[in-house]
């Protein structure tokens, strides 16, 4: 099993070297299933012995041991001097010594020894001379205690080995999730960046002819206003087609901002801020908007929140998109709360509702581009805040019960180095 | 509206329809419109009417000659007269190099008659104020 992942951590630092970003994540995600098909991530049968001692606890080892210590006595006893036993004696100290510990294997030598000695002294061979079996009983002892000695000292540095694969295993695995996730963030991110400048190249040439029907259609509403004049007819039937019409270009207005939004985003102009102190000013402003969705606003920000290095407007733009989401899932009012507080390195900004909720399958998908439970949305509206989350190092995570409300929430780490995140070199281990 | 009635005004756009639209917008207020399609054509009309012309609009993404371009030789040239930009491809960056150029606003389209005319109205008062 070391071999193995020795192998293992070979072909990475390999693939590390040569391989081509697009085989290497095709190769995490093999070498990963590989590790789980190998048992890796279950412990394999011989590792196991460290928790068999724990499961069989040392007084135990040590009766079942002396059971067996006497069972070889007895057996020695009955078999008598012509056949050699004293080999069997090994079985108990062995067991102790590798089960138990050396103190167990110790004193077992010495009860092995006293019971051989015992056995010797019963099958009434005479000696030349009277301290012969008590020497050779010291000469048992001895051989016991070396083997007491080798046993446990094999033990203690298979122990040793073991703890160290198991770590290595571990800090292997670690880092092949945290490469994977910069590898699916990184394809993401090229991916969205391709996205976005279509986005924006269609949204610009979209709106030059939008641009006209909007102008169009103001020429046309006192077009209907001048005709029903002359022809005494009531302008207002007209008006309301025009309307209609204003209220559609409107809606392809507002998804080619959102577009646009997403496209134009810049890189973040990072200033020490206080989260708090902007939340405060910013959702004064919304408290119309709340009133007008029925939903009563809560706040429970952290007073001791550490200071952020991040783009003011983008975490606001970030937290407006997760406010107006909670609103748009809470159709009959509720409440939406906007949590800040930091925890493990992060500061964390959360907006909970209390709206209708989302499916594990919704939950899943809801970072994907253009998914959305909503009839009029883009689905962008969360990719953006994603996106200003990875951008700021930090991401973003959603929990949801359905029929109870959803709770996003960023993450913003608070180390020095905030220009580093991409590399995955001073990037925080996710918290997984 | 009081203030544009009588105004001249020239629209620089490669877009026809837009062009056409813009033109019956401004007219319907009072505005005497001249049409461009390229930017050289406009300094052309400019050189020719430069006392004539009270304001220009210009789109930015035109062939040959970009609207940046535009007003930077239109400002140079005439550089008490207004210039309105008027494009789809707006961001931060174009906004602020385009009123660096000596442009007096910068609109992003699509946009509205109430929101035309309302810029129209904070130009031309300042317009008369200063030239009083």
């Amino acid at each position: 099993m070391e071999g193995q992942t020795m192998k293992l951590a070979i072909a990475l630092l390999h693939k590390k070297l040569h391989g081509h970003r697009n085989a290497l994540t095709a190769s995490l995600q093999d070498e990963h299933e590989m590790l789980a098909q190998n048992g890796m991530n279950q412990p394999h049968p011989l590792w196991r012995l460290p928790r068999w001692r724990i499961s069989l606890s040392g007084p135990w080892v040590i009766s079942l041991a002396l059971a067996l210590t006497v069972s070889t006595g007895i057996l020695n006893y009955v078999m008598g001097r012509d056949v050699a036993m004293s080999a069997l004696y090994l079985a108990p100290i062995c067991w102790a010594s590798w089960v138990a510990g050396r103190r167990a294997g110790l004193l077992l030598a010495v009860i092995c020894t006293v019971s051989w000695f015992m056995a010797d002294l019963k099958s009434g061979y005479v000696y030349l001379h009277p301290l012969i079996p008590f020497w050779n009983a010291l000469m048992l002892l001895a051989f016991f205690l070396v083997v007491v000695y080798l046993l446990s000292a094999f033990q203690a540095a298979h122990h040793h080995l073991e703890e160290t694969v198991q770590k290595r295993t571990a800090a292997l695995q670690a880092e092949i999730v945290e490469r994977k996730r910069l590898e699916i963030a990184k394809v993401q991110s090229e991916r969205l960046a391709v996205v976005g400048t279509m986005a924006a190249e269609v949204a610009h040439e979209v709106r030059n002819p939008l641009s006209s029907i909007i102008l169009n259609l103001d020429l046309t509403y006192k077009e209907i206003d001048r005709f029903a004049e002359k022809c005494e007819h009531s302008p207002e039937e007209g008006h309301l087609l025009v309307d209609e019409m204003r209220a559609e270009v409107r809606r392809i207005q507002n998804v080619i901002e959102d577009y646009l939004r997403f496209a134009r985003l810049p890189k973040p102009q990072r200033r020490p801020m206080e989260l708090n102190k902007l939340l405060d000013q910013k959702l004064a402003f919304l408290n119309g908007e709340f009133e007008q969705a029925g939903v009563k606003p809560r706040i429970n920000f952290d007073p001791a929140l550490m200071t952020l290095n991040a783009d003011a407007e983008q975490l606001w733009q970030a937290t407006l998109n997760l406010i107006r989401n909670g609103l748009d899932a809470m159709p009959g009012g509720g409440e939406l709360t906007v949590s800040t507080w930091q925890e493990g390195g992060h500061v964390r900004l959360r907006v909970t509702d209390t709206g209708r909720g989302m499916t594990k399958e919704q939950v899943e998908q809801v970072f994907v581009p253009f998914f959305t439970t909503k009839p009029e949305g883009t689905g962008l509206g969360l990719t953006l805040v994603q996106q200003i989350a990875t951008e700021h190092g930090g991401h973003v995570e959603c929990e949801s019960v359905p029929g109870k409300g959803s709770s996003l929430t960023i993450f913003l780490p608070v180390h020095k180095n905030p220009d580093m995140h991409f590399s995955g070199i001073a990037r925080p281990k996710p918290t997984i | 509206m009081k203030n544009i009635r009588n105004k001249s005004v020239l629209i620089i756009d490669d877009d026809t329809r837009m062009l056409r639209a813009l033109k019956k917008v401004l007219a319907g207020e009072g505005c005497t419109v001249t049409c461009a399609t390229w930017v050289v054509d406009a300094v052309e009309i400019l050189t020719e009417r430069k006392k004539q012309i009270d304001l220009v609009i210009t789109d930015l993404r035109m062939p040959f000659v970009t609207g940046i371009t535009g007003v930077y030789a239109i400002h140079k040239m005439l550089p008490r007269l207004p210039i309105i930009v008027l494009t789809a491809f707006g961001s931060p960056d174009v906004k602020a190099e385009c009123l660096r150029q000596g442009a007096r606003a910068f609109l992003e389209k699509p946009l509205d008659t109430t929101h035309l005319l309302g810029v129209l109205e904070e130009i031309f008062p300042a317009q008369d104020i200063r030239a009083g």
